[in-house]
């Protein structure tokens, strides 16, 4: 049912690893759903985390983070979109982001994305300083480091299938290599034989998969998606939520906004509620592991 | 009502406030449309216009006969007062065509002239009312009024001997049809006539007089009402006794004729300006209107009339279109101010402005023109039900032109921004022949304008000896320097022949020595000039410039032959070569004989060749020898003409000779860029520019539009890793191909604007042209052209492109 799933050894002992990870790192906190309290001290670098964490490789570090629109209406006083947020990621985690509308989830995964820049605070992805960027090296870090899949799919209406998923190849000026990795991805999202279709001719979940092959077509270390179910019915949904899962299974960091707490649930391993800007709750499901632990 | 289209108007001011760009392209365009229609319709109409002015008020003369008064007898010709359809008349006065002698005071020498005297007690008078510039009328015997645009220099004080008599200059006139050169009072011209043997009509009997009558008619606006109204006078008046007629037309025409050689030129330009700038208003607007399609629906959809939506959109296309017509009409006048004035000077009817018709009629029609294209769409969105018009805005357009993305997604050896960008007019084919259209008349004004830069050059470097014998000795002239450049316009009638007096034997040889022994000499001419009237070759604008080059080739002068060869220079052979109008007031062509008249002296030369010398007077050029058999009063070589070996100083080389021969010697280095070829360049840049920018604006606001409508797309791009500068390379690249092609169509095009304008200017000049005055494009030139379009385009995107650039990503991506 699942062709994606490896269940490769080596897989078992780093989700190990990081179940071990999360259940110390939740008992240090006051709260069970709060991983990183906002009044963070600043005592804690990474090295105060002790060596469970140094062991688990952070892909993705946010410090006090905060994004306030210039334009937010006649009150310049007006909340910031992202408020003063601070978590980490860690390589090959699946995280689920989720919140009420307008309460600043798109905003904050622009944010990790390059997509857009704080107010203030620290973007780190790797070993960039992502809010540091010039527009063309964010532009630089997009494509080699990012995959990136939205509600309504993005696709260009006016190429084919194959073609926008070499897009990002080609900005890249790899085009060559990508065409080997544009058929291993045809296949695996079985849309293979889609591949010189337009757009417009696909169904919503075949326009996800294209997407979704579009965004890995570089290979990036993380990949986001924007409420990547939240244009398509139930079921497709659900093929779309797997497909991400069985990608996150084989390493792929993973970061998704979602209205759909189901999905957070099934497919994610690790899920952010986000009010009015900040982080109200993080917690760890167990479920959307691998390992056959779901429901 | 009122308050209903105010609000509407704020309503409808939102949409448009928040197209700010195209507001101020709209703007733009028609200030500029305007400014160039202004520039070009106003030259045109001045072109007429100060003569026309002169002529009005003068009382100008429609018809001037001479009539041989020993055939006619005084009662005939008052009898040939009062034929049918006259209005006024003048005269008779007595005239005569005399050779005189003209010393200015202080200035030692002499120089001799034919000069055409006409006695007159004033200088008013129901037709040919003379104005009278400086001093006052003759009062007595020996006082004489020359006019301002006559042979002698207009200088109070200059004496004019005739017929052993010295009359003194006391006034200077100016008669806008050049009735006369020199006005006496009538009684002293019983002693003038026949005096100086001058030309002597018919059998030439001592004791026959002429005699000038100055007509208005009623009718006369043709050349054919003047030759009917001439038919009359010539049946009212005894056989063979019309010696000569001029009509006014002829007289306008000559003096238009320094201005009607620019007139095809003004016209292209002002043609292209024209059209490239309706296209563009067209486009820009209707544009705007499409773009608010879906604000007028919401309108709607909240109650506003259809009546009240197209009333708010055409004002708001209106406002900023006033305000550009209004701008446009003042930097046009602005523009034509120097123009304008440098005419004013030559007639000196005072200054000039553009017409009030053409400042009242540019902006009403580039306004009407505007709010047609805005009423099209307004009227449309205006009839359509609101749902319809917020779905026609919103939904995405049909899009074409998969088949060019996906053929040039296969060009993996490109970069991806520039195929991206290539596919891009394929989406819109519509949108992109307006652009192409718009480039390809901006790219053939500026391969006119530099055809036509080249050319003016290549006239005037070959219209004159001046850049081929840079450095001229010529004995003090008596008349001052200035006048030996016979030029274009009113004021460059004075004839060669007056200044040049006559080098004597001894100063010719000082100068042949000195010459000799210089370094730095190439070769040189012996130049001799002289102005006679001659039987059958029309007068309207001075009589005919004889030259002589000796002692070389005269092929040297560098003057460019249009057909046949230079005359043999040996002095047995009778040859002459000739300009354009020359051979077209003769009725002779090259290979020819014609045999010219003068005085008592008739001599046969075979026309050698038709030379390029654009003048408004027939020019004959022929050996020393035959010039010398032709007018043997005349003053012989006047003028050494030297040109330097290639790296030598004109200047330096002047200068050493002055050191050289002396003070009693003119000795000049030409260094002079004709002030024609300044104004016209600059005129040419102009109008370019002003037709660039337009074509410029046009591809900005399509590039403009364009990168609105896809900002999603280009939002997509930028979220995959399109960095700042392959989304500047996508979006350039998207208008760079139209550009290119509009430039490559532009060359051809531009160069038949080029090979059909000037022709026609050269006509307008009186001449034909040799061909590299017209072949000017070489192979790099052409590819450079070839650009233009290209640059145009670019240039166009830059701004839009670089907004497509610095965009932020997020915030395209949101508009879902
Ligand atoms: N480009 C923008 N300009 C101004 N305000 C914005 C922009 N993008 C988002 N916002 C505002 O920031 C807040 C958070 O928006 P967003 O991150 O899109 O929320 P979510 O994705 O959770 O629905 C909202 O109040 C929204 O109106
Ligand atoms: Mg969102």
């Amino acid at each position: 049912m699942t062709s994606l799933w490896p269940a490769k050894h080596a897989q078992g002992i780093r989700l190990a690893r990081y179940h071990g990870y999360i259940e110390r790192m939740t008992a240090l906190r006051s709260g069970p759903f709060s991983l990183w309290p906002d009044n963070d001290d600043g005592g804690r670098g990474t090295t105060g985390r002790g060596p469970t964490f140094a062991s688990m490789d952070t892909l993705v570090q946010l410090e006090k983070v905060t994004k306030r629109y210039d334009s937010s209406g006649p009150g310049s006083a007006a909340a910031p979109a992202v408020d003063n947020v601070s978590t980490r990621i860690g390589q090959g985690e699946a995280v689920a982001i989720m919140g009420p509308s307008g309460s600043g989830k798109s905003t904050l995964l622009n944010l990790i994305a390059g997509l857009d820049r704080p107010t203030s605070g620290a973007v780190r992805v790797g070993d960039e300083r992502v809010d540091k960027l010039s527009e063309a090296g964010a532009a630089r870090f997009r494509r080699r480091q990012v995959g990136m899949i939205f509600q309504f799919f993005n696709l260009l209406d006016d190429m084919t299938v194959i073609d926008n998923i070499l897009l990002p190849a080609q900005l890249a000026g790899r085009s060559r290599q990508a065409r080997r990795r544009a058929d291993e991805l045809l296949d695996t999202l079985r849309i293979g034989h889609r591949r010189d279709a337009y757009p417009a001719r696909l169904s919503g979940g075949e326009r996800q998969r294209v997407a979704i092959a579009r965004a890995l077509i570089n290979d990036p270390g993380l990949l986001v998606a924007d409420e990547p179910t939240g244009a398509v019915d139930s079921a497709t949904g659900d093929e779309i939520g797997r497909l991400l899962l069985d990608m996150n299974a084989a390493g792929q960091t993973l970061i998704v906004v979602t209205h759909s707490p189901e999905l957070a649930r099934r497919y994610a391993r690790r899920v952010i509620h986000i009010a009015d800007g900040q982080i109200a709750s993080d917690t760890l499901t167990g479920h959307g592991a691998p390992d056959g632990a779901r429901p | 009502m009122n308050g209903g289209l105010g609000a509407v108007v704020r309503a409808a001011g939102g949409g448009l406030g928040s197209r700010r760009l195209q507001t101020v392209i709209i703007g733009l365009v028609v200030l500029a449309a305007t400014a160039a229609s202004t520039l070009a319709l106003g030259l045109l109409a001045d072109v007429h216009s100060p003569f026309d002015h002169a002529f009005a008020q003068q009382n100008g003369a429609h018809v001037a006969v001479t009539v041989d008064t020993s055939v006619a007898s005084p009662a005939q010709l008052a009898a040939a007062t009062r034929v049918s359809g006259v209005t006024a008349v003048a005269g008779p006065f007595a005239l005569a065509s005399e050779n005189a002698t003209i010393t200015i005071p202080r200035i030692p020498g002499s120089g001799t002239t034919q000069l055409t005297f006409v006695g007159r007690s004033a200088p008013s008078g129901p037709v040919d009312d003379i104005t009278l510039r400086q001093g006052h009328w003759a009062a007595a015997g020996n006082q004489a009024v020359v006019s301002v645009t006559g042979s002698v220099p207009p200088q109070l004080g200059t004496t004019i001997t005739v017929g052993g008599q010295a009359l003194t200059v006391v006034g200077i006139a100016d008669s806008v049809t050049n009735t006369a050169g020199v006005w006496v009072l009538p009684a002293e011209m019983t002693a003038i006539a026949g005096s100086g043997g001058g030309r002597q009509a018919g059998s030439g009997q001592a004791g026959s007089g002429q005699a000038q009558l100055l007509y208005r008619f009623a009718s006369s606006a043709t050349s054919s009402a003047i030759t009917a109204d001439i038919g009359e006078i010539t049946a009212a008046l005894p056989p063979g006794s019309v010696q000569a007629t001029a009509d006014y037309l002829t007289v306008r025409q000559s003096e238009q004729s320094s201005v009607a050689p620019w007139v095809p030129f003004i016209v292209a330009m002002g043609v292209i300006a024209l059209v490239i700038s309706s296209l563009i208003v067209v486009n820009v607007v209707g544009g705007a209107v499409v773009a608010g399609t879906t604000r007028i629906g919401v309108l709607k959809s909240i109650g506003f009339t259809p009546g009240q939506v197209v009333g708010a959109y055409v004002l708001l296309v209106g406002v900023p279109a006033v305000i550009g017509a209004l701008a446009g009409v003042v930097c046009g006048d602005l523009v034509a101010v120097p123009f304008n004035q440098e005419t004013a000077q030559l007639y000196q009817v005072g200054a000039l402005g553009v017409p009030y018709w053409v400042d009242l009629a540019v902006p009403v029609a580039v306004l009407a023109l505007t709010l047609a294209a805005a009423a099209g769409p307004a009227l449309r969105a205006g009839q359509m039900s609101p749902a319809v018009a917020i779905a026609t805005g919103r939904a995405p357009r049909p899009k074409r032109g998969f088949a060019a993305q996906r053929a040039l997604g296969r060009l993996t050896r490109v970069p991806r921004p520039v195929t991206l960008g290539f596919a891009s007019p394929a989406a819109r084919p519509g949108r992109t022949l307006i652009t192409l259209v718009a480039v390809l008349f901006g790219a053939v004004a500026v391969t006119f304008g530099v055809g036509l830069a080249i050319s003016l050059n290549r006239v005037f470097t070959e219209i004159s000896a001046a850049p081929h014998l840079p450095v001229t000795v010529s004995g003090r002239s008596p008349l001052g320097p200035g006048n030996t450049t016979g030029g274009a316009g009113r004021k460059g009638k004075v004839s060669i022949g007056v200044a040049a007096g006559g080098l004597s034997a001894a100063q010719q040889q000082a100068i042949i020595t000195a010459v000799g022994k210089q370094p730095g000499t190439l070769h040189y001419l012996t130049v001799s000039t002289d102005s006679l009237s001659l039987p059958g070759v029309s007068e309207a604008a001075g009589p005919v410039q004889f030259t002589a080059y000796g002692h070389g080739d005269p092929g040297w002068s560098g003057i460019a032959l249009i057909a046949g060869r230079w005359y043999a220079s040996s002095p047995a052979v009778r040859e002459a070569d000739v300009n354009t109008l020359f051979l077209t007031d003769t009725g002779t062509s090259v290979g020819d004989s014609f045999t010219i008249a003068s005085g008592r002296h008739a001599v046969t030369v075979r026309i050698a060749g038709e030379l390029f010398v654009p003048s408004n007077s027939a020019a004959v050029y022929t050996s020393p020898a035959t010039l010398s058999a032709v007018d043997p009063a005349a003053s012989g070589v006047g003028q050494y003409a030297i040109a330097v070996q290639p790296g030598v100083q004109p200047q330096a080389y002047a200068n050493q000779l002055h050191a050289a021969l002396g003070g009693n010697y003119e000795i000049r280095a030409s260094n002079k860029t004709a002030t024609e070829i300044v104004a016209i360049t600059t005129l040419a840049t102009l109008l370019t520019l002003l037709i660039v920018s337009v074509a410029g604006l046009g591809v900005l606001n399509t590039v403009a539009l364009q990168v609105r409508e896809r900002a999603r797309d280009i939002g997509i791009f930028k979220a995959l890793g399109m960095t700042p500068r392959q989304t500047l390379t996508f979006v350039t690249c998207s208008v760079g191909i139209t550009g290119l092609v509009a430039g490559i169509i532009a060359v051809p095009a531009g160069i038949v604007v080029h090979h059909g304008v000037i022709p026609a200017m050269v006509h307008a000049a009186n001449s034909g042209y040799p061909p590299n005055v017209i072949s000017v494009y070489s192979l790099p030139e052409i590819a450079a052209l070839a650009l233009a379009g290209l640059a145009i385009a670019l240039a166009g995107a830059l701004a839009p492109a670089s907004w497509a650039a610095g965009s932020r990503t997020a915030a395209a991506l949101r508009t879902e």
